[in-house]
């Protein structure tokens, strides 16, 4: 039998394991709707980025000082 | 939206806590029972490798098919564990990150890459490596895995007991000052090493109660009884070790975090020779009225083993919450200052930062900062620069 290259074994070796995947197909399914819902659907519309939101760049320190200092409670 | 975000107030920084608290638990519901398969399915696999008999390669992907289904989960419930060190701790990822940021990278790219790659070898690989190379890979997911919890529980021991850094007010970061103090602080040490040694028990009581329900049931009962054997072994060995282990885990809650120690035990009034509450009555629901009464209810202890296990010393002082509260002398002659004292300190700190910040970078203000820093907020919800538990 002809011996294969390293990349194309590689290759196989995760294209045949996920094709012959069975329980483990349920978990990658999970695991993909979860980063979906957390980067495409959280992060995007609850999550701005508030430091760079509230400051200019380069002055984020000054956010966070009056984060720590002067905010009001 | 992002206004509501941040109108911080309490409410909102204890749903962040109670968010991240749930977060973490669901996490670690699934982590320990991955590190400890490891080590059953690598003793199995061994097995197979030095007999050859199948059975015993039908044993280890039976494990490694449990292990599968934790690892899975562990990976999906922590990477959400980070996601929220952006979303719900932004101003504490500003002010740690430099230190913080550094352990859960090396966790990233090292440790979890390294368990990523050898788990496919291992799940995909029986028909593909070699049965050496198998055997190496199965072992090198494990050793990845606990990797991997070394690095997440370095960030954790820092955060509890913060060393080997530098508060820079001009840029209002704390920055790394040594690595290696870091990397190798003996709360880190203590803390992987008990966590370790507890999941390869939990690894085991989970394969001897699974075994055992088959065994019951009367079903694979070669597999079951194998099972137990080799459950049994590292059950034992881990058992010992993590008996070992927590002794130092708990030795160094004493030392550095002592108002930790003092409320997981009830103490409300320390002492030397002090006796380890073995059953007491404490209202979860209602706050203990620490200086006037000077123990809980119905409390049965075991004479000076509190202070055998806390200062490795049987007439060692443990203070108690009231001693913490109102100041203490240590063992070695140095006094801890007052609740009251560290909250004065605290706001030197905070008057200090602001005159800095405002222009004034005198050399007054840098001492005050250096000196108080440490208390920094102790009277509020700031971020802090201490451990996480109040006041230690």
């Amino acid at each position: 039998m002809k011996k294969r290259g390293f990349l194309y074994r590689v290759f196989d070796l995760y294209y045949d394991g996920f094709r012959k995947m069975t329980l483990g197909k349920t978990l990658w399914t999970v695991i993909l709707i979860k980063l979906f819902i957390m980067f495409a659907v959280l992060k995007m519309f609850f999550f701005p980025n508030i430091i760079k939101q509230k400051s200019k760049p380069g002055q984020e320190a000054n956010f966070i000082e009056k984060e720590l200092i002067d905010r009001n409670r | 939206m992002g206004n509501l975000l941040l109108a911080i107030d309490p409410g909102t920084v204890d749903w962040s806590r109670a968010q991240f608290a749930l977060t973490a638990i669901y996490h670690w519901l699934f982590v320990p029972l991955t590190l400890g398969l490891a080590v059953v399915m690598g003793i199995m696999e061994t097995c197979y490798y030095r007999t050859r008999k199948e059975f015993w390669r039908s044993a280890a992907r039976f494990w490694q098919r449990l292990f599968g289904v934790n690892f899975a989960m562990g990976v999906a419930t922590g990477i959400i564990l980070e996601f929220e060190f952006g979303t719900n701790w932004s101003n504490y990822s500003w002010f740690v990150g430099d230190i913080f940021g550094a352990p859960l990278a090396i966790e990233g790219i090292l440790a979890f890459f390294m368990e990523s790659t050898f788990v496919a070898v291992m799940f995909f690989g029986w028909k593909k490596v070699s049965p050496g190379f198998h055997l190496a890979s199965t072992w090198l997911t494990g050793l990845g895995a606990t990797i991997s919890a070394w690095w997440i529980l370095v960030a954790n021991a820092w955060m509890q007991y913060p060393i080997g850094c530098t508060f820079n007010p001009d840029t209002m970061r704390n920055e790394m000052a040594s690595f290696l103090d870091v990397a190798f602080s003996p709360f880190a040490i203590d803390k992987f090493t008990h966590t370790i040694t507890s999941a390869w028990l939990l690894g085991a009581a989970f394969t001897v109660g699974v075994s055992s329900w088959y065994l019951l049931k009367k079903r694979h009962t070669e597999l079951a009884v194998q099972s137990i054997k080799i459950g049994s072994m590292v059950g034992l060995v881990s058992a010992l070790l993590a008996a070992f282990t927590g002794d130092n885990s708990a030795y160094m809650v004493a030392k550095t975090q002592p108002m930790k120690l003092a409320a997981m035990e009830a103490l409300y009034e320390g002492g030397k020779s002090q006796g380890l509450t073995a059953a007491a009555f404490v209202n979860p629901f209602k706050q203990p009225d620490y200086q006037n009464e000077t123990e809980p209810p119905m409390r049965i202890a075991v004479p000076n083993m509190l202070s055998l296990l806390a200062t490795h010393s049987a007439d060692g002082y443990v203070p108690g919450v009231r001693d913490i509260i109102n100041g203490y002398t240590k063992d070695d002659g140095t006094r801890e200052p007052s609740l009251k004292e560290k909250m004065e300190r605290g706001r030197n700190a905070i008057a200090a930062l602001k005159a800095y910040r405002g222009g004034q970078k005198t050399k007054t203000n840098r001492q005050i900062l250096e000196r108080d820093m440490k208390y920094f907020a102790t009277d509020t919800s700031r971020t802090p620069n201490k451990p996480c538990l109040s006041y230690r």
